[in-house]
């Protein structure tokens, strides 16, 4: 639900909020990020309160700020009317603020992939609600770490994986399917809720075929070859259960350094029992 | 018979103190602070007063507060009868003239404007002024004022007034430990101890959806009356879909992952 805004605002800011509009576009037009950025946010902020509500519209500017300093000022230019997209779909201001953080997090993290990736937010946000599009954006983080290229690919949505995941249900059934459920499962189980992707079709062959995690998601194979779906489901939830038994009781990364692949295979393995005998104390029939 | 015998309870309510409620109770009863009881839904408030009532020998007026309750509801009103009009006091007047625990039940259901009507009771004139009827009622020594808020329900449109929160001291209601949990329900169900704590386990996967699809998890209430259908001779799945699962939500993925949790559990 929008934060209340008395009808009496024209402009879409409450006459108590009027000093932090004033103050927050003030920031932008002084911080030196040129005219472009500055029109921008003084045009969408107004519709912004409207619709989302003023507190979203006032603490945007720090947003756009983050952009502005870490991927420029063109890209940064293109957040107020990104952010207007995604306020179509995104309609509950804990919804914006979670939209707004992740593209933070890309120019945090990949300064060069913010203006594919705003140019994109209209396809983005019609195929994905908010957890789905922070799905999407930490898997690209994660997926293509260490090549630039290949993330601005992922998030110009001309890779692959990209369009794969952006298809969604429909492109290859299996876990697109399944994924709301068993991150309704998951969650229930351990009280986490992590994003669940698919590993890209390019991505090692062990990495699609096994789940893992690992960068804060959950990772799971499109889907197990030669099983019908009630038993694929069954699969699923096993192999999230048991990622949510390691996220339970694995403390600390066991160093593997200077091990040879059957041995790291051998800690692996001990590692596995050893989380999913304690899930099975307090949930015998989970593993 | 007084007015008040059939408020009295003559038989001792379970209730599982989990924390020092009962003595907070009993020190504020002592001075007739204005109680408030916050919790979930289905966490033993409702029980709680009826047991403090008993243990304190005092009658209890209930009021169950609704959207459409008026402060008629609560105060009472003129009605016709064979002798003309005639007054009719309501529970809390009745409670206020002969000296009862007034327990307003989720109060924040009523309107605003309904709730106020208790200001004037739970400040040091403790008076109720009947309007209507041009009278001014002092309230009897034992009566007492308690009410029960779920914060889970609070909105802006569903919230107490802060000159009515700020009357009231205020005892924080949760679901119990597992432990204790699972002694409540295993009393409370007639089921045993190996059934109830898998009852306890099930409820904790459901409390992990609260804000991810489901407003509160399966509540204390919820697992009794699943013990009682197990008791009752039904498969503990079965009891869990009927008590557990189904009541709480209707979104088939959210159903779905609660089963397999249950199954999980099991």
């Amino acid at each position: 639900m929008p934060e209340a805004v008395p009808m009496n605002a024209p402009d879409g800011f409450p006459s108590e909020w009027q000093d932090r509009w004033h103050v927050a576009h003030s920031r932008i037009d002084q911080a030196g990020y040129g005219d472009l950025v500055a029109n921008a946010y003084r045009r969408a902020g107004p519709e912004l309160a409207a619709r989302i509500g003023p507190a979203f519209a006032v603490r945007f500017a720090s947003s756009i700020s983050q952009v502005a300093i870490r991927s420029g000022r063109l890209a940064a230019s293109l957040m107020p009317q990104a952010a207007l997209l995604a306020s179509q779909r995104f309609e509950e201001p804990v919804a914006m603020n979670s939209w707004a953080a992740a593209i933070e997090d890309v120019a945090r993290r990949s300064p060069d992939a913010v203006l594919p990736l705003l140019e994109n937010t209209g396809r983005l946000v019609d195929a994905f609600d908010v957890p789905d599009f922070i799905a999407f954006v930490r898997m690209g983080l994660h997926l293509a770490d260490g090549s630039p290229e290949r993330r601005r690919a992922y998030f110009a949505l001309e890779s692959a994986e990209a369009i794969r995941l952006i298809e969604g249900p429909g492109a290859g059934g299996g876990l697109a399917d399944l994924r709301h459920g068993l991150g309704l499962f998951l969650g229930a189980l351990w009280g986490i809720a992590p994003p669940i992707a698919e590993a890209p079709p390019d991505a090692p062959e062990q990495m699609r075929r096994r789940p893992g995690f690992g960068g804060g998601g959950v990772r799971l194979p499109g889907a197990f070859a030669g099983f019908g779906s009630a038993e694929a489901k069954l699969l699923y939830r096993a192999a999230v259960a048991h990622v949510g038994a390691h996220h339970r009781f694995t403390r600390t990364r066991f160093p593997v350094a200077g091990l040879k692949p059957m041995q790291i295979a051998l800690v692996s393995l001990i590692e596995d029992a050893r989380v999913e005998r304690l899930a099975s104390r307090r949930m015998p029939g989970a593993v | 018979m007084t007015n008040l015998d059939a408020y009295r309870i003559s038989s001792e309510p379970f209730y599982r103190a989990v924390d020092s409620e009962i003595e907070l109770f009993e020190a504020a009863h002592k001075s007739r602070m204005p109680v408030m009881l916050k919790g979930p839904t289905g966490c033993g408030k409702t029980r709680f007063v009826e047991h403090m009532a008993w243990r304190l020998g005092k009658p209890l007026i209930t009021v169950s507060c609704h959207e459409d309750m008026t402060a008629s509801d609560l105060v009472g009103r003129y009605l016709l009868d064979a002798h003309g009009t005639v007054w009719h006091d309501g529970p809390l007047t009745l409670a206020v003239r002969e000296g009862a625990i007034c327990y307003l039940d989720e109060i924040v259901e009523a309107r605003q404007d309904t709730t106020v009507v208790i200001h004037s009771l739970t400040d040091d004139r403790r008076i109720l002024t009947l309007e209507k009827k041009n009278e001014v009622v002092r309230a009897h020594p034992d009566f007492h004022v308690v009410i029960s808020y779920n914060p889970g329900y609070q909105s802006v449109l569903k919230d107490l007034k802060e000159s009515t929160k700020q009357r009231f001291g205020a005892i924080a209601f949760g679901y119990p430990a597992s432990e204790i949990e699972a002694e409540i329900i295993t009393r409370e169900a007639g089921i045993d101890r190996r059934t109830a704590d898998a009852l306890v386990r099930i409820a904790e996967r459901s409390r992990n959806l609260k804000g991810h699809g489901l407003e509160e998890g399966a509540s204390t209430r919820m697992l009794i009356n699943a013990g009682l259908l197990v008791a009752a001779g039904i498969p503990i799945e079965r009891a869990c879909q009927v008590a557990m699962v189904v009541p709480i939500s209707d979104d088939p993925d959210l159903r779905d992952a609660l089963t397999g949790a249950i199954a999980a559990c099991l």
